[in-house]
């Protein structure tokens, strides 16, 4: 018990760790947009908004899409596959 | 009680399908995309668990004497788990239905001060790579797991 609670916070350390990076990164670079409470475009909170809620589109597309995925991961498996039979 | 490959295989499956499904706001659409994303996180701490005698020894041999398949894996996985933590907590930045609930917070205007939309929209494109690679990487042990788990049904 007490070593996979060492595991878990270990994890949670790395996590940490990679976050921080992540916000030190975020904060080095310039907001691209702006909402109306920084000082923006009134028309950017809306705008987003809108993005947010963009329709789904039809069924095959959803389904297609997901299929889509899961054959760009297989064909990248497949590359990988290939790569690491001829280099490693 | 199932046995610990098949816990292990069925949660790398459930991984695998929830990050075509992560991938396609569309076919989810937001609010789905948004828990699955949550509970993806703890199928990854889950699946980090599982490898742990992996992780502790692939970190003590990467400095010494690891060939260089295992140094490439190594760094595939760092860089996979680097990705997917950045990704998450992006995620969880810009969430408007998941978080907001569990917080018990208005969700109010994407948050625009640091630009965790398109940081998470291009990590999430990377992580397809890394998981493609990575699944390249582990594709041996997955087909071993397979035979295995369908040999033993199959005799039983």
């Amino acid at each position: 018990m007490k070593s996979l609670l060492a595991r878990i916070a270990a994890i949670i350390v790395a996590a940490a760790l990679v976050i921080g990076l992540a916000v030190l990164y975020a904060r080095a670079s310039r907001p691209r947009l702006r909402g109306p409470r920084e000082g923006g475009n009134p028309e950017t909170s809306e705008m987003l908004r809108r993005f947010r809620l963009r329709p789904r589109g039809p069924q095959l597309s959803r389904v297609g899409g997901f299929a889509g995925q899961c054959v760009l991961l297989a064909l990248i498996a497949m590359g990988g596959r290939y790569i690491l039979r001829i280099r490693l | 009680m199932p046995s610990r490959l098949k816990v292990v295989f069925f949660l790398d499956l459930a991984l695998l399908i929830s990050v075509c499904a992560l991938e396609t706001v569309p076919f989810t659409g937001m609010i789905i995309h948004e828990w699955l994303g949550i509970v993806l996180a703890l199928m990854m701490i889950v699946h980090l668990l599982f490898s742990w005698s992996w992780i502790a020894s692939s970190t003590r041999r990467f400095l010494t004497g690891a060939s260089v398949r295992a140094r490439v894996n190594y760094l595939l996985n760092l860089g996979l788990f680097a990705c997917m933590t950045t990704l998450i907590y992006s995620g969880i930045q810009i969430s408007q239905q998941a978080v907001p609930f569990m917080t018990r917070s208005s969700a109010g205007e994407p948050p625009l001060r640091f630009p965790w939309g398109p940081i998470h929209d291009t990590l999430s494109n990377v992580v397809v790579a890394l998981a493609g690679l990575h699944l390249a990487i582990n594709w041996e042990w997955i087909r071993a797991a397979s035979r295995k788990l369908w040999l033993v049904r199959e005799t039983s």
